[in-house]
């Protein structure tokens, strides 16, 4: 079977415009978590998020740099995943490399698509009561946007393909990006995801979810109140190890397996079993032993329901480990940004096994007797050759992914 | 409002080149989606309804949409003189 190997990252988030200020940022127990005003006519709606706006300057400058300003004309989503895919392919050494992105693919994985292009056409027709939108509001919003925008900007012209599994999404595309590689009908294939959802109708669809927390994501605390809301994207650039070591490219990791399944039961309420079954299909997949000490980034969105639920699957996974392995909780730091969480904490999982170092959970109050987790408090020291990585999303759909260190096995 | 002008600032963000009047919009470099969003432009900065002519505007001159432009603003002027006496009557 090829191995499959990481061998360039990319993100943008509140955090920041790329990875080397969002691992700073995440070790120095810094979080983008602060108060925004969200309105379609001003200032109106006061909410914690995890706001990208901070770094959009500096991560689209180095997209308008480089590309003219009528090929960046998309959803900020999906200029989110470009930013995210520039500073990917760079690190990779493929940017530019015209022979090699034309024979690439994209799996990319979006939960919601273009927010405000949809919510601008409404507010022409609702409040400003026109009875047109502008042209470009579907291309703008379909889910797909993003990957064919990756695809124009950087002349990739193989498979493109789209997924949207809630708050999995990219968890997913990272999996099937994977096989993909496997199976070998592609040698490079970007992945990764993106969402720009801090728009005033999706803070009143998650609000009305009563999943909300009024200030910060306390994951697996006790008194934590709900989730925070963040955006961005997160791009990993997957490469077959032969043609990663012909190249003579840095390798990061091997994403070395994946594990899906679906509850099957509720829209929006965890299932633990099905969870832990997911975690234990991406072990056997990647032929990690449960036993052997490994760094857990968890889903932990801060809502009472999925972080305990977590805990349990958890628990159920690592019958007789659990206290050998470290959780963290990243969301805590950017916020979750929905489609691309599952990529943005596998971008920084990776991170922390190439640093041997777990970034802190933040906002932590106090343990919650039904969160029995080794959770890292303050910046941890490794000693482990794999990370594994959960999504837990409404619908039921889990995907875990594992990395492991190179040559570790 | 010089028409022109807000045609050449319309038009400049999709494209650079210097538009002559009898310069085509296609060889101009607008592409057909590119013309479906001026024509939405077009109707939003001058409050014109433009014929629905879609993707045919492409072969249209910059002389040509100028004058459609002016067209349309001297019959909206020319239904706001008519529609107050509408009204009375």
């Amino acid at each position: 079977m090829r191995k499959v190997v990481v061998t360039g990252m990319g993100c943008v988030s509140g955090l920041g415009a790329d990875k080397t200020i969002t691992w700073d940022s995440l070790v120095a127990g810094k979080s983008a978590i602060r108060p925004i005003s969200l309105s379609p006519e001003g200032e109106r709606e006061l909410c914690f998020a995890g706001a990208a706006a901070p770094a959009v300057p500096d991560a689209l400058r180095n997209l308008a740099a480089r590309y003219e300003d009528k090929q960046l004309n998309v959803d900020l989503f999906s200029n989110f995943a470009a930013a995210a895919t520039l500073e990917a392919l760079e690190d990779s050494g493929i940017w530019g490399d015209a022979a090699n992105l034309s024979d690439a693919a994209i799996i990319y994985g979006s939960a919601s698509g273009g927010n405000a292009a949809m919510e601008a056409g409404y507010a022409r027709l609702f409040l400003s009561r026109l009875n047109n939108v502008h042209p470009l509001t579907i291309p703008r919003l379909m889910n797909s946007a993003a990957a064919s925008h990756l695809s124009m900007l950087f002349g990739i012209r193989g498979h493109c393909l789209a997924i949207s599994s809630a708050c999995a999404s990219s968890a997913h595309a990272i999996g099937e990006a994977m096989h993909f590689i496997r199976s070998g009908r592609s040698s490079i294939v970007i992945t990764g995801g993106s969402d720009a959802s801090l728009t005033f109708g999706s803070l009143q669809g998650w609000k009305a979810l009563q999943a909300m927390a009024p200030d910060m994501c306390r994951p697996f605390s006790i008194d934590r109140k709900g989730m925070v809301l963040g955006e961005g994207a997160a791009t990993l650039v997957l490469e077959d190890e032969k043609h990663a070591l012909k190249r003579g490219a840095r390798i990061y990791a091997e994403v070395a397996g994946a594990g899906s399944t679906s509850d099957a039961a509720h829209l929006t309420q965890p299932n633990a079993d099905r969870a832990a079954a997911a975690i234990r299909a991406a072990h056997a997949d990647a032929q990690l032993d449960e036993d052997a000490p490994i760094l857990f980034s968890a889903h932990g969105t801060g809502t009472r329901l999925n972080d305990r639920s977590e805990a349990s699957a958890f628990q159920l996974a690592y019958p007789s480990s659990a206290s050998k392995h470290v959780v963290i909780a990243t969301k805590s730091a950017h916020g979750h940004m929905l489609g691309a969480t599952g990529a943005m904490e596998f971008v920084i999982a990776i991170l922390a096994l190439t640093k041997q170092t777990a970034p802190p959970v933040l906002g932590f109050l106090g343990p919650d007797p039904e969160c029995d987790l080794p959770l890292a408090l303050k910046p941890t020291k490794l000693s482990c050759h794999a990370a594994v990585s959960a999504s837990f999303a409404f619908g039921g759909l889990n995907s875990v992914l594992i990395a492991k260190t190179p040559n570790s096995g | 409002m010089n028409v022109e002008r807000e045609l050449q600032t319309l038009i400049g963000k999709k494209v650079k080149t210097h538009l002559e009047a009898g310069t085509k919009l296609m060889d101009a470099g607008l592409d057909s989606l590119d013309v479906i969003e001026l024509a939405f432009d077009i109707e939003d900065r001058f409050k014109v309804q433009l014929p629905q002519i879609g993707t045919e505007l492409i072969s249209f001159t910059y002389g040509d949409l100028c004058r459609l432009v002016e067209k349309q603003l001297e019959a909206k002027a020319d239904h706001a003189l008519v529609a107050p006496a509408a009204t009375i009557s």
